[in-house]
């Protein structure tokens, strides 16, 4: 395997950097993936802690634990944590660090904005989970359905830090957006055409064009929820003859797509996974991408699938149930080209392989129930329900979150040269797979018997008590999970057993250099000839057409200078002025320009900034 | 090693088993009180009739593919002896059969679907209709044809289809008995409409509903119930709440001044129509002592219970109106004393 190391990556690292000024400074895409992921889990565990206190309350019928107001911020802010802080940003951590990687590139296109990206996230984050300091965290949901955000029946900033935090977000995420389009179109190593990008890299892709599209929606229903709060222009005000329901199709025309957006990253690792602990190749590769673009697109064509009890008319309840089913059809072409992915393998059953199956079977069953509500006439009996609350949560964790669990076992020898322990790792599996089934399972059997949603209590004699007892049981075995895999990760970072370059006979380019990769990933760029390059060449046997060696030869030298990016510190100056003006827009419009003033000069010093000398 | 190999494929299985079985024991909680799948309606059977056939579908489905992923996992598992596998790239004729084999499966749930959907769409002519207006956090439900409203317990003629027109007066809300139909949103600025015709068992029963669209603080609190009655008795029953109420005599004379002088009238009227005049919407408390229960549903109307509810509206059901708005507990000139309260629910308790 050494040479095969040598092929692409120098053994050489770059002079270790450290210390606090070098993350806020870095425009490293591995660093920054870093950050995304440190962040997102550590969100991750805020958004569960919220779940747990809602499971406590939910536990006793007529339970008086805690306040009706605190419960609905608590709902609100689980989901936009879960769905913003947690897991769209795991995703991102991911695209950041592997991305380049798999396509053979030395950083992203724009590593500063990269940075900046970074940045707006943290502090949008903070800006949205500071409401709970100043006056209360927004509590009308999510999804903010008009009119219960009017000033008239939410008078305080919640509703504001809502639109100003999420302002703040969909910047960061759609600067990463664009940025990724950029490095993916363009900086792919000679040789790998779109048809030969790593699935992954592919699912990145789509996702980047969703938010792209589907982000500016939102952003425009949020100036407007802003305008209307702030200013008394009526958009979703029937009084003045607006229509309500306009917010509502804003809203899922964004938060349909969005869905994807959260799942298409963990299909995408899954379809790295799968492959790499069968030994054998994804099968029907471009059925797979072509599957993960149709879903990405029809997304745009369900939205309103969310609102079958609106009163839509019966035509456009059949048109969106049409499109909704006609979306199970990709869907299910993924999970049967995964499971003929396995078929006739040898596999493996690593952590992240378990992860990746325990996607493939609880996705399965979200998949499913979705198909039921996608019957308008059904939904009508499960919309608002705890059985949609199981199903997205088969979804979203079952999906999802396993699938990004799979990517950290995965991946994190590649990030930190170590492995995490198999040990501790199998136990955080079983313990979250239990977990999330008797957490998630039961809420299909209480929204069959009618416990609503968004609901902080209830009366004894409705019969819910026992399966919510159950799933609060479910909850904190899923939080003895989480704390399994922090200890897990804490060991392993310190004293994690070395992974060597390639641990898992792996099949795309990421393997092939040294970990942790060096800051210039690799010191030749290597040429790719087929969709599994780094497996093709060490496994040139099991081709008929034996590939080309990849790279200038087994003994690849670094090329004379490699030009990397200076670290800057002028994407924390932007975004932090960029959030702190939205934060002040709640004070006084006028104080925000404060912020305005500190995101302006930070732009200016960014334009200004001297290249610098080239550092290899 | 060989030995720890054998048991994990077979505890997933073990587990997907318990996956299964609640999901199957679904069906069995058709007693539950608000059950989804106990249609006593023609609306709610058409409902269950279509979601039973996509359940079952779903179910073939599920055994097929869990069962496709749990085999190859055992099957294809790594053994010491396990060579390198054949590289087998994909298979044209396979991915077009599992792309061609759920399209069909899905025209089969939507035909259906669809067939339910324009069967159930609009009123049928002749239902007897009745208008819901949506409140935070209550129902106020207005029968035009006898000029009657009254809030949140809904009384309707076994011999009827039965027509809803809703509205909301504030937020959204969704109007929602499982056992009747399903559910439908209150949309500002919009009349929507749900109907149903109740099964001729249901002559004297009860139902529980609830607003299902989160609508601020107190939508936990937002119940309603559907009473079946007889014609007969449905009959008697407006009629009953047509005449006036029987002058009150003693303590409950004292009530009825209280309710005027506490400022209780500013919102609430009794005998008739809903009094448009009303400073806040409030339920119309005509026959309000022959109602059951209380506050949107949440408890049943009894001394004790309205007693509390007078006392502290805003500890049983926080931010309502009442305890926002009233003067009685705003104005500590006004406040209610326990003899108030006494006085007030001995009044309350006549109006039949
Ligand atoms: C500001 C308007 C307002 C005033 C004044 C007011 N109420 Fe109410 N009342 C309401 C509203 C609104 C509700 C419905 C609360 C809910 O269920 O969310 C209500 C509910 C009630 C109910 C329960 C009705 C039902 O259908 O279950 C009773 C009884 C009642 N009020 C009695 C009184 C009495 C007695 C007074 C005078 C001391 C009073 N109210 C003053 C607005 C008012
Ligand atoms: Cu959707
Ligand atoms: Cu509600």
């Amino acid at each position: 395997m050494a040479t095969a190391v040598g092929a692409f990556g120098g053994a050489d690292h770059a002079a270790s950097k450290s210390g606090v000024w070098s993350w806020i400074t870095t425009v490293d895409h591995k660093r920054i993936g870093i950050l995304y992921g440190v962040t997102a889990v550590t969100f991750f565990l805020i958004g569960g802690f919220e779940a747990l206190l809602i499971r406590l309350q939910l536990a006793e019928a007529e339970s008086t634990l805690i306040a009706a107001g605190l419960f609905n911020q608590l709902f609100t802010m689980h989901a936009l944590t879960m769905i913003f802080l947690a897991i769209m940003p795991l995703g991102a951590a991911f695209f950041n660090f592997i991305v380049p990687l798999q396509i053979g590139a030395r950083d992203v296109a724009f590593p500063r904005l990269n940075a900046l990206s970074y940045w707006l996230f943290l502090f949008g984050a903070l800006l949205l989970n500071s409401s709970f300091i100043f006056g209360g965290a927004p509590d009308v949901g999510w999804f903010a359905y008009a009119n219960l955000t009017a000033l008239e029946y939410s008078p305080s900033s919640a509703v504001d830090f809502f639109a100003l935090g999420m302002l703040v977000l969909g910047v960061s995420s759609l600067a990463a957006a664009l940025n990724f389009i950029i490095t993916i179109l363009n900086l792919r190593a000679p040789g790998m055409t779109l048809m030969r990008m790593p699935v992954f890299t592919w699912m990145t892709l789509v996702v980047s064009f969703l938010l792209v599209f589907a982000l500016p929606i939102l952003t425009v229903g949020l100036v407007q929820l802003l305008f209307w709060r702030e200013f008394g222009m009526p958009f979703f005000s029937a009084e003045a003859g607006a229509d309500p329901l306009l917010w509502q199709h804003i809203f899922w025309l964004f938060g349909h797509p969005e869905v994807y957006i959260l799942i298409l990253p963990a299909m995408g690792i899954v379809s790295e996974i799968l492959p790499t602990y069968s030994r054998k190749p994804l099968f029907g590769y471009s059925t797979v991408v072509f599957a993960g673009v149709a879903i990405g697109f029809m997304g745009f064509a369900v939205w309103a699938h969310h609102m079958f009890t609106v009163g839509l008319g019966s035509i456009a309840l059949a048109a969106f149930s049409a499109s909704t089913m006609l979306i199970a059809v990709p869907t299910g072409i993924k999970i049967f080209n995964w499971i003929a992915t396995l078929w006739g393998g040898s596999i493996q059953f690593t952590t992240a392989m378990l992860f990746a199956l325990g996607f493939v079977a609880l996705f399965v069953i979200g998949g499913l129930s979705g198909v039921m509500h996608a019957s308008p006439p059904v939904d009508t009996q499960q919309q608002d329900t705890y059985f949609v609350v199981a199903h997205l949560h088969y979804v979203l964790f079952g999906g999802s979150i396993m699938g990004l669990f799979g990517g950290i076992y995965y991946w994190f020898p590649k990030m930190t040269g170590r492995l995490l322990s198999e040990g501790w790792g199998k136990l955080h599996f079983w313990l979250m797979f239990i977990g999330m089934n008797v957490t998630f399972g039961p809420m299909h059997l209480v929204g069959i018997d009618g416990m609503p949603r968004r609901i902080n209590t209830y009366d004894e004699s409705m019969g819910w008590e026992l399966l919510n007892q159950i799933e609060t049981v479910g909850a904190f075995i899923i939080a003895l999970s989480v704390a399994v895999f922090l200890v897990n990760f804490f060991k392993s970072v310190k004293s994690g057993e070395p992974a060597g370059d390639d641990p898992w006979d792996g099949r795309t380019l990421e393997w092939s250099i040294s970990s942790p990769p060096p800051e210039y990933n690799f010191a030749r760029i290597p040429v790719v000839h087929s969709n599994e390059p780094f497996w093709d060449q060490k496994h040139p046997e099991l081709k008929h057409d034996a590939p080309p060696v990849i790279a200038g030869g087994a003994d690849g030298e670094a090329e004379e200078s490699i030009h990397m990016p200076n670290p800057s510190y002028w994407p924390i100056v932007v975004g932090f002025g960029t959030a702190l003006a939205a934060g002040l827009v709640i004070v006084n419009p006028w104080l925000a320009s404060i912020g305005a003033v500190i995101g302006l000069l930070g732009i200016y010093g960014w334009v200004f900034e001297p290249a610098g000398p080239e550092h290899h | 090693m060989a030995n720890r190999k054998h048991i994990r494929p077979k505890s997933l299985l073990v587990l997907l088993a318990l996956v299964i079985l609640p999901i199957l024991a679904a069906c069995g909680t058709v007693d539950s009180a608000q059950t989804t799948i106990n249609p006593q309606s023609d609306v709610a059977r058409e409902i269950q009739g279509t979601y039973a056939f996509i359940f079952w579908v779903s179910v073939v489905v599920f055994v097929v593919v869990e069962g496709a992923l749990v085999y190859a996992v055992f099957r294809y598992r790594r053994r010491p002896n396990s060579g390198m596998p054949k590289q087998t790239e994909g298979n044209m004729v396979l991915e077009v059969t599992w792309t061609i084999i759920p399209a069909l499966i899905l025209v089969a749930i939507a035909v259906p679907t669809w067939i339910t959907i324009f069967r159930t769409d609009d009123i049928p002519a002749g239902s007897y209709i009745i208008n819901v207006t949506g409140h935070q956090w209550w129902w106020e439900v207005e029968y035009p044809d006898v000029g009657l409203v009254t809030a949140n317990e809904i009384r309707v003629p076994s011999d009827r289809t039965i027509g809803f027109h809703l509205e909301t007066e504030d937020v959204l809300h969704s109007f929602w008995v499982p056992a009747l139909f399903g559910k439908i949103d209150l949309v500002p600025g919009r009349t929507n409409t749900v109907w149903f015709t109740p099964d001729v068992e249901t002559e004297g029963q009860m139902f529980l509903g609830q607003c299902v669209e989160f609508c601020g603080l107190s939508h936990a609190n937002m119940r309603m119930r559907i009473f079946v009655d007889s014609p007969d008795d449905f009959a008697a029953w407006t009629a009953g709440l047509q005449s006036p109420a029987p002058e009150p005599s003693g303590v409950a004379a004292t009530g009825h001044e209280l309710f005027s002088s506490k400022g209780c009238t500013v919102c609430h009227s009794i005998n008739g129509a809903y009094d448009a005049a009303g400073l806040f919407p409030a339920p119309n408390l005509t026959g309000f002592g022959s109602r059951v229960t209380l506050a949107g549903a949440i408890m049943e109307n009894n001394a004790t219970n309205l007693t509390a509810w007078l006392d502290n509206p805003e500890e049983i059901k926080p931010g309502n109106i009442m305890y926002k708005e009233a003067e009685a507990y705003k104005n500590p000139d006004l406040a209610l004393t326990d003899a108030d309260i006494g006085a007030l629910v001995a009044y309350l308790q006549t109006l039949q």
